[in-house]
């Protein structure tokens, strides 16, 4: 299939034309080409491969993609279909903002996050416009290193590649790489759905965070050379996470990206890897275990706390000023080696639960969908963690909310936090917020 | 804290840790390839270099080392050792006037080089942590010293076959010209699939540039997960034979038939 050249015109199924003027990429499925339609500049996939020219079923579920919209504007989602022209045909995209660049780049260090809050931001957006996929009843299916754009500074993100989204346990033919795709998959004993999303969502945000494979470790050297097979056990057959805790086979070497990242998060966030890879999760040996996996999977909601939750574990480092996740429950170390500075296990405050935990630090945010069960905004701060300017060493909780909070101490006694206000919190302390939500103050 | 300014060193020291594809060029430079051929070789290999530096650079799962043999009276490697792609210049090679097609040497040489118990061998202290399966190009225009009557070299292409690294290449070959021989060549790379013909110099850059490509975009990524039946895995070689008969698939020839040198 020869490539489009520059001015050739692409009719659209809506009636429109859209004019080629630059071949932007190519894959296994086709390229991609910059397209202008109304003065308006877009992204045009023309489909190379033979397989998916001839699915009609595939050509259908792109029709009814489109006309079903978006399920998050992170996607950049099939907007127009094309005719079928010169033996094949395509469809029409938003093209990634200017600036966002390819996750591939992230990975092979061309470029950084501005900063360690950006990278958290990145895995949130990717984790909550998941959750709208899967909530919409489509599995994305293929997710891997190519999938994303993201935008170094500000962390956020926009998906591609969303031609393989289809309802869920419905596939297309789409099958992935052995490197991303779940065991089962990989097996061949099940077709990418729902809980194989779960498992490649886990593989990408270890990546995000470690610039590493999360199933790539010493058990690798024990083969001459990557082959198909050796793939197959590795990714399918036998796949062991480099951190499971009760198998350590598999560890990475000591100045792996894995090893020097790994010890930088807490423990609570690193629990969720241990769960997202442990044996029970992806260890599939028939069919019979599909059920069992699909219960094990960590699911969107799962990560999207515990991301909320890493982002109110990052502070500065009192001595040096380099990034810190604090250890909630544990003193934590600097990772700055030149540093070193121990930061003192700090009070938590448990929120709706446990679900979310917030640090009683200095300067940490308190986000509305922790003082309001029903509310998913993280983004609008509702209180902090202040210092009370008379008594340095005495931390407390400010009302940033409009309704006052209650404070419920130990001895059942009660202070109102009136907005704008602060109040000193101790162990023991319940803070009751409108709605019926609630904290506990733990030491 | 909503003041986070600078990743403050938190991704100093980051090392890209990609598998080392090592690509093998090993090409005919016996007499029969003097003038138009040779030329045609050299300016395709100048041609394609760039695009497997571009594949090698952006590509997050491995990255692409040359190594190039010549073999005319005898063989020889042009690269003492595997080179970064990034790093590798094409360096023009000169065919030998009435030069033989030792291919035996030819083969000699690379079992050489990929047998693990060599230690100046190519691939030692690789693992499946460290490097994917090499890719093995082969580009001759005619037969091997003693062909047909002595069919030697079948008896060094199976010891080559028994070398786990050989056996384990995606390989294909480009016969150039009408006295190739095609069944010597397809009985090096396993199939008479994964050998293209060129005849003519139009045809055998278009040939060079495409093998060369989709060799290398297959044989450095991550295997696709097979579609058809339970551990099955979707062999890079099949593929490389289904790109093959999707870009040719017209014709079992990469061009016409007719010698145009």
């Amino acid at each position: 299939m020869a490539q489009l050249s520059d001015g050739t015109k692409i009719r659209l199924t809506s009636g429109d034309e859209v004019i080629v003027s630059e071949h932007i990429g190519g894959g296994g499925q086709g390229d991609v080409y910059k397209v202008s339609l109304n003065g308006k500049e877009y992204a045009l996939k023309w489909y190379a491969n033979g397989d998916i020219i001839s699915s009609i079923e595939f050509r259908k579920n792109l029709k009814r993609n489109i006309e079903a919209g978006s399920p998050s504007p992170k996607f950049l989602w099939p907007l127009y279909l094309t005719e079928e022209m010169y033996g094949s045909y395509g469809y029409v995209m938003e093209l990634a903002p200017a600036g966002y660049e390819d996750f591939s780049k992230f990975l092979l260090a061309k470029v950084r996050f501005g900063s360690v809050a950006a990278c958290v931001e990145s895995a949130l957006n990717i984790v909550e416009a998941f959750r709208d996929l899967h909530g919409e009843g489509y599995s994305y299916q293929d997710i891997n290193n190519g999938s994303f754009f993201i935008d170094a500074t500000t962390g956020d993100v926009r998906i591609c590649d969303t031609d393989n989204v289809a309802p869920n346990r419905e596939n297309l033919g789409v099958a992935g790489r052995q490197r991303f795709m779940a065991p089962e998959i990989v097996r061949n004993i099940s077709r990418p759905d729902k809980y194989s999303d779960y498992f490649s969502l886990a593989v990408i945000l270890f990546m995000l965070f470690h610039i590493w494979h999360p199933l790539e470790g010493r058990r690798f050297d024990n083969f001459p050379c990557m082959t198909e097979h050796v793939e197959l056990k590795l990714y399918g057959k036998e796949p062991l996470f480099i951190f499971d805790p009760g198998i350590d086979l598999n560890r990475p070497h000591d100045t792996s990206n894995a090893s020097r990242f790994w010890k930088r998060y807490p423990k609570f966030f690193r629990d969720v890897f241990c769960k997202a890879f442990s044996q029970e999760s992806i260890r599939i040996d028939s069919a019979d275990d599909l059920d069992r996996i699909s219960r094990c999977r960590v699911d969107e909601n799962i990560w999207r706390a515990a991301l909320v939750n890493l982002r109110s574990c990052l502070v500065k480092c009192p001595s040096c000023g380099a990034d810190v996740f604090l250890d909630m429950g544990f003193g934590t170390t600097c990772y700055n080696g030149k540093c070193g500075n121990r930061i003192l296990k700090t009070l938590t405050l448990f929120f709706l639960g446990g679900k979310y935990r917030v640090p009683v630090y200095p300067g940490v945010e308190i986000r509305k969908c922790m003082v309001d069960g029903t509310s998913t905004d993280r983004s609008t701060v509702v209180g902090c963690i202040s210092v009370n300017p008379q008594k340095k060493d005495m931390v407390g909780l400010k009302n940033c909310d409009s309704k006052p909070w209650q404070r419920v101490l130990n001895d059942g006694s009660c202070r109102i936090i009136e907005p704008g206000r602060s109040s000193q919190i101790l162990p023991g302390d319940e803070i009751r917020f409108d709605h019926g939500s609630s904290c506990k103050v733990l030491g | 804290m909503s003041e986070q300014i600078g990743d403050n060193g938190w991704y100093d020291d980051v090392k890209i840790d990609r598998k080392k594809v090592v690509l093998f060029f090993v090409i005919d430079t016996s007499g029969s390839m003097c003038g138009k051929k040779i030329e045609t070789v050299n300016d395709a290999m100048r041609g394609v270099i760039p695009e497997v530096k571009r594949i090698s650079n952006d590509n997050v799962d491995a990255e692409i080392y040359i190594a190039v043999m010549q073999f005319d009276n005898s063989a020889v490697w042009i690269t003492s050792e595997p080179q970064k792609a990034d790093d590798f210049d094409w360096s023009d090679l000169s065919a030998r006037v009435y030069g033989g097609t030792n291919l035996i040497d030819a083969c000699y040489k690379l079992e050489e080089k990929l047998s693990k118990s060599n230690k100046n061998g190519f691939m030692v202290n690789a693992s499946a942590s460290s490097t994917y399966a090499p890719i093995i190009i082969l580009m001759s225009d005619g037969y091997p010293n003693g062909y047909p009557n002595d069919k030697s070299y079948e008896h060094v292409i199976d010891d080559l076959k028994k070398i786990g690294w050989f056996k384990a290449a995606m390989k294909a070959a480009i016969a150039i010209g009408d006295d190739a021989q095609k069944d010597v060549l397809s009985y090096f790379t396993g199939s008479m699939e994964t050998v293209l013909e060129a005849h003519n110099p139009e045809a055998l850059r278009s040939v060079i540039q495409f093998v060369t490509v989709t060799s290398t975009q297959i044989g450095t990524k991550s295997s696709d997960v097979s579609k058809k039946h339970v551990d099955e895995v979707v062999s890079k070689q099949g593929e490389l034979i289904e790109n093959i008969k999707n870009k040719y698939q017209f014709s079992n020839d990469a061009d016409s038939d007719q010698d145009l040198w």
